[in-house]
């Protein structure tokens, strides 16, 4: 027997969380909505966390994602600054960290990650870089600090790298790897990232992996490489990755592995649970077992998720093409697909002077492609990930595009939901 | 039905693109995108919700 829905908790208050309400209400659940989320703030958008937020150029406010009134609009009952801390399937409960607990007929569950941290004493002057609070707290810091040593060459890692040179600190770029980025892109796209770095005058050290952090007085002075070297800083920040926020769901039953496990169309193995956004693993119809987390997907899975609780035998898989994007400096980095190092890649344009396109192709077939500063090709790309066209049919589509299938949108969920 | 852009929030990311060419372009050499058809036809009208969604910027709205 199914029950019928009128009480729905979205745990996590960002983008996927807030993504999926407003699919809800388009599809026309007038059913309670209590949306938990750990931050006190309204919900924000993160892209600006690394960038204008600490260059001091977008005030926090200027962050959210909606307006003010979007909560009372929806019809959500906000439960910020609360935790989750268990679930119970079976009697469909879910407690918070004051203790109280609340029913549901469905959940999202869109909690997101955190940042990985460096093992060892906490020193003052040591960041990650996750959340508003952190984004705020780092721009102070930014603002008394001098040098600033950044651990990890990610993308976050190299964005807090260019908004440091942007203030006028010197910045040095610490990447275990023998080139930044290359354990994804490859080292062909990963030499340019590097080099766009030291152009604008971040010292990049590569290949040696940190050993920790020290300093006097409880506050961080130097990075120590596992080769004994030093990097001065009074200003550390650590991006080395992240974890999905599942600790809160031990004991519950719901299966986790590197996330919370779905199946094609956002459902977890508990009854009436869906998840979405960074903290959702499931089976993409062609890349197999992902979790992703990017923007995009934030939104369009919070869409997919909540159009698979509503609709109990919706079997349609969520099957994105992944989108991603990074500014760094004066360059625009687009990626579309899902790259891996050891795919095969063809240069289209000139890595000069940050113009180019890299096509990926694995077992004969475009896999992704990376843009710097070409925004159209990107769409390109995207197209033709989508009618799986082959490598060599990709380059020369590029090149001379003539008439291309018109697109396959085949990552947005159907049918869509009333956008209020 | 009236898609605006704000062409000082738009990034040319070209998601909208994606979501519904009939409506919107991106040149190779475009920073910006492009409204082909600003009054577009009933049909769309899911396409182009998407675009709006789908927006990193939040650079498009829709009117009726």
């Amino acid at each position: 027997v199914r029950r019928a829905i009128s009480e729905i908790v979205v745990v996590g208050g960002s983008l996927a969380g807030v993504a999926a309400i407003e699919e809800l209400r388009g599809r026309g659940y007038c059913g309670r909505i209590v949306l938990v989320g750990a931050e006190a703030e309204l919900p924000y958008d993160r892209p600006p966390l690394s960038k204008q937020v600490l260059t001091g150029t977008l005030s926090a406010r200027s962050c959210r994602l909606r307006d003010d009134d979007w909560h009372d609009t929806h019809e959500v009952e906000l439960a910020l600054g609360t935790w989750a801390t268990a679930l119970d399937p079976g009697r469909r409960e879910l407690t918070l960290g004051d203790g109280r607990t609340t029913s549901y007929d469905g959940l999202v569950i869109a909690t997101g990650v955190t940042a990985r941290e460096l093992d060892g004493p906490r020193l003052s002057g040591v960041h990650t870089l996750r959340t508003l609070d952190d984004a705020q707290a780092l721009q102070r810091a930014f603002a008394h600090g001098s040098r600033v040593a950044i651990v990890g060459g990610g993308f976050i890692g190299a964005e807090v790298a260019a908004s440091a040179r942007a203030v006028g600190l010197e910045v040095t770029l610490i990447e275990a790897l023998a080139t930044p980025r290359a354990r994804v892109l490859g080292p062909t796209v990963g030499t340019v990232c590097g080099r766009l770095h030291t152009d604008h005058g971040v010292h990049l050290r590569c290949g040696v992996p940190v050993r920790s952090v020290a300093g006097i007085d409880g506050h961080v002075d130097r990075v120590v490489l596992a080769d004994d070297s030093i990097v001065e800083a009074d200003v550390v920040v650590v991006g080395l990755g992240v974890r999905p926020a599942v600790a809160w769901l031990d004991g519950s039953g719901v299966e986790v592995a590197d996330g919370v496990l779905c199946d094609a169309a956002c459902r977890t193995n508990a009854p009436g649970v869906v998840a979405a956004g960074d903290v959702a693993r499931w089976p993409h119809p062609t890349l197999g077992s992902i979790r992703v987390e990017h923007w995009q997907n934030a939104v369009m899975q919070g869409c997919a998720a909540a159009a698979a609780l509503l609709e109990p035998r919706r079997t349609e898989p969520y099957g994105p093409i992944p989108y991603v994007w990074s500014d760094q400096f004066d360059v625009n980095i687009q990626v579309a697909g899902e790259p891996r190092a050891e795919d095969e890649v063809a240069i289209l344009g000139t890595p000069d002077d940050y113009r180019f396109t890299a096509l990926y192709g694995r077992h004969g077939r475009l896999s992704a492609g990376v843009s710097f500063n070409s925004r159209g090709a990107t769409r390109r790309v995207t197209r033709l990930l989508a009618a799986g066209a082959s490598f060599e049919r990709a380059q020369e589509a590029m090149h001379d595009p003539g008439p291309l299938p018109l697109p396959a949108v085949a990552f947005i969920p159907d049918p869509l939901g009333e956008v209020t | 039905m009236k898609v605006i852009l704000d062409e000082l929030r738009c990034d040319g990311h070209g998601t909208c693109v994606d979501a519904c060419p009939q409506v919107f372009a991106l040149g190779d050499d475009d920073e910006i995108v492009t409204i082909l058809n600003d009054a577009p036809p009933e049909e769309l009208r899911d396409a182009v919700r998407t675009a709006v969604r789908v927006c990193p910027k939040a650079a498009l709205t829709l009117s009726d």
